[in-house]
């Protein structure tokens, strides 16, 4: 290993240090090299010792928080695949293959798309390649239907680092989550890959689909409709009981806490998502004030509505099936606390948080046409948050003067 | 250093301190600082004792390259968050500190880390900024004059971007004062 460091150090290194022949490559060697070994700089003026953290450590901590809701993701969707095709001797081997061959190339794509743009950009402005990139092409797959075109992932994507960030200047200037501006993107120029009855469970569609490895596909079916909980509750008339519409479809509390059920890849199961926000809590990384927050906001504006006389169904619902349906929790725990994208100041962590949550539930509640209602509170309170750190600040700022009179006066 | 020369020495002001130094420093090389580790200054081997500087630490130059740093389980290497598994060690833990970066600079993402590690009622990110878009007005309302760049030290320690907090402050305090507000 220190052989091959040595030529590194020696002879590959100075052909992109400056003067060098590919010194406009340089970002991308320094990426590798630093992906390599921490780099070997020294602290140029005081404080002269540093913590050992860095951003590489910081983003790929999420990507493991990340890990059990791309596990399951993966299960899940060949799961669904194998029960709606009516595939016999499905076992859970064959569901994790089936679930590989839907899952994985839309994370690939994700990775190979947005990993050029980011190239790209770094390479033009000559910055250093952020590793925000790693997180944002993982979370983007995670909330997409497992059927969705490739080329819509690689378009998505595009879409999402570029205009969702690349314009603002790189990671740590943008205004909004870059992987929920792709989805966003995504569910208003193509709906009908993306929302709908029909995207949430594949179907064998070509050979490699009935390779009997994946286990014996009975009979090709054409499409697979399965509702969603959030589309089932929606779809309740006035007078009708969610809870029992819901039951009626194989909606549960329980399976949709576990997360057997159709939806996005990565935001079904409540377990998976519950423990990335104990690894997040546990580490530090992201804010719990932000999570525990929209929590609360979600509970209480769902419980609101429960007491409101109101007369829809979906107002009426229990204000736990808010916290559990469709991608509010994974939305919470992972999109909201972007640290970029999110209220800068504690407070305004607090106030973000808990208008996400309370935005969603109405949003779900008072316009069924967007059942997901997490995606858009979300990147609205995205474009809200420098308007509560405004105000925030501007508080802070008037207790710092008064202190100051007051010490005048005394 | 060598464990024998940690101590008090009665010296004169203006005296040479290479001697001591040469006999005090192992072979590694090593960083001396005039002053506190947080706030001190880089100074020569050669130095001389200053009127206003009683103490000299003396820190390895680290520039050792760690493989993987990212995912390693960072047993060894003191983090004042909880990302390594050094952070289950108890608190008496002795750890040896070098001059190590462990890490390059990049865009300030991760917000209200700083704060935590500001003994003042100062908001650290957003003073940060204020410097760095020599907004003066700002900075002064949200309390830069109370401050001296080595109140931003142990922010600067624990900011994981490795922003020269430290150095920004500087700055915007000599900013202010050429504009003489």
């Amino acid at each position: 290993m220190k052989f091959l460091f040595d030529i590194m150090d020696k002879h590959i290194a100075p052909l992109f240090e400056k003067g060098g022949k590919f010194e406009r490559l340089y970002p991308l060697f320094e990426a590798g090299d630093t992906f390599a070994r921490t780099p070997g700089d020294v602290t140029p003026s005081a404080p002269h010792v540093r913590d050992s953290i860095d951003q590489k450590r910081l983003m790929i901590f999420v990507i493991y928080a990340l890990l059990p809701c791309i596990l399951f993701g993966i299960w899940n969707a060949g799961n669904q695949f194998n029960i709606n095709n009516n595939v016999e001797n499905a076992t859970l081997m064959t569901d994790l293959l089936r679930g590989s061959t839907m899952v994985l190339p839309i994370i690939m794509v994700s990775y190979m798309v947005g990993g050029i743009w980011e190239v790209l950009f770094a390479l033009v402005r000559r910055h250093e390649i952020n590793e925000g990139f790693l997180v944002t092409a993982m979370l983007f797959p995670l909330v997409l239907p497992p059927t969705l075109p490739l080329w819509q992932v690689a378009v998505g994507i595009s879409f999402g680092i570029v205009i969702g960030k690349e314009i603002f200047g790189g990671v740590g200037y943008n205004i909004l989550n870059p992987a929920l501006t792709a989805r966003a993107f995504l569910f208003f120029a193509y709906p009908a890959q993306i929302s709908g009855d029909a995207v949430w469970v594949g179907t064998a569609k070509t050979a490699f689909d009935n390779n009997p490895i994946f286990g014996t596909v009975a009979e090709n079916v054409d499409g697979v409709t399965m509702a969603t909980p959030l589309a089932v509750a929606a779809a309740v008339e006035k007078g009708g009981d969610a809870v029992h519409a819901l039951a009626e479809q194989g909606f549960t509390l329980l399976n949709m806490t576990v997360g057997n059920i159709p939806g996005c890849i990565g935001s079904t199961s409540v377990i998976a998502i519950l423990l990335g926000m104990g690894f997040l809590m546990l580490t530090g990384i992201a804010s719990w004030r932000v999570m525990v927050s929209g929590i609360i906001g979600c509970a209480a504006m769902g419980a609101l509505f429960n007491v409101l006389p109101l007369d829809n169904a979906f107002a009426d619902l229990p204000f736990v099936y808010h916290l559990v349906m469709g991608g509010f929790l994974f939305g919470i725990v992972f999109m909201a606390t972007d640290p970029v994208s999110c209220a800068a100041t504690n407070t305004g962590k607090i106030i973000y948080g808990f208008l996400i949550g309370a935005l969603t539930v109405l949003i779900r509640v008072a316009k069924p046409a967007y059942p997901e209602g997490a995606m858009l509170a979300i990147l609205f309170m995205n474009v809200m948050a420098p308007l509560i750190d405004h105000f925030v600040v501007q508080a802070h700022i008037k207790k710092r003067t008064a202190y100051a009179r007051a010490l005048n006066n005394a | 250093m060598k464990e024998e020369y940690r101590k008090h020495y009665r010296v004169q002001t203006g005296a040479n301190l290479q001697p001591l130094f040469e006999q005090a420093i192992e072979d590694s090389p090593a960083r001396i600082i005039s002053g506190n580790v947080l706030c001190g200054d880089q100074v020569e081997s050669n130095s001389c004792a200053r009127y206003y500087g009683s103490e000299f630490f003396v820190l390895e130059e680290d520039r050792s390259r760690h493989l993987m740093g990212w995912t390693m389980p960072g047993l060894f290497q003191y983090s004042s968050h909880r990302v390594n598994l050094s952070s289950l060690m108890s608190f008496s833990h002795e750890w040896k500190l070098g001059t190590s970066m462990h890490g390059s600079h990049r865009a300030m993402v991760v917000t209200g880390w700083m704060d935590k590690y500001q003994p003042l009622n100062i908001m650290t990110d957003y003073l940060v900024r204020a410097a760095l878009a020599h907004d003066t007005e700002e900075m002064i309302q949200l309390g830069i004059l109370e401050t001296d760049p080595e109140d931003f030290a142990l922010a600067a320690f624990v900011d994981p971007h490795k922003t020269d907090v430290c150095g920004i402050m500087k700055k915007g305090l000599l900013e202010i004062e050429e504009e003489g507000i």
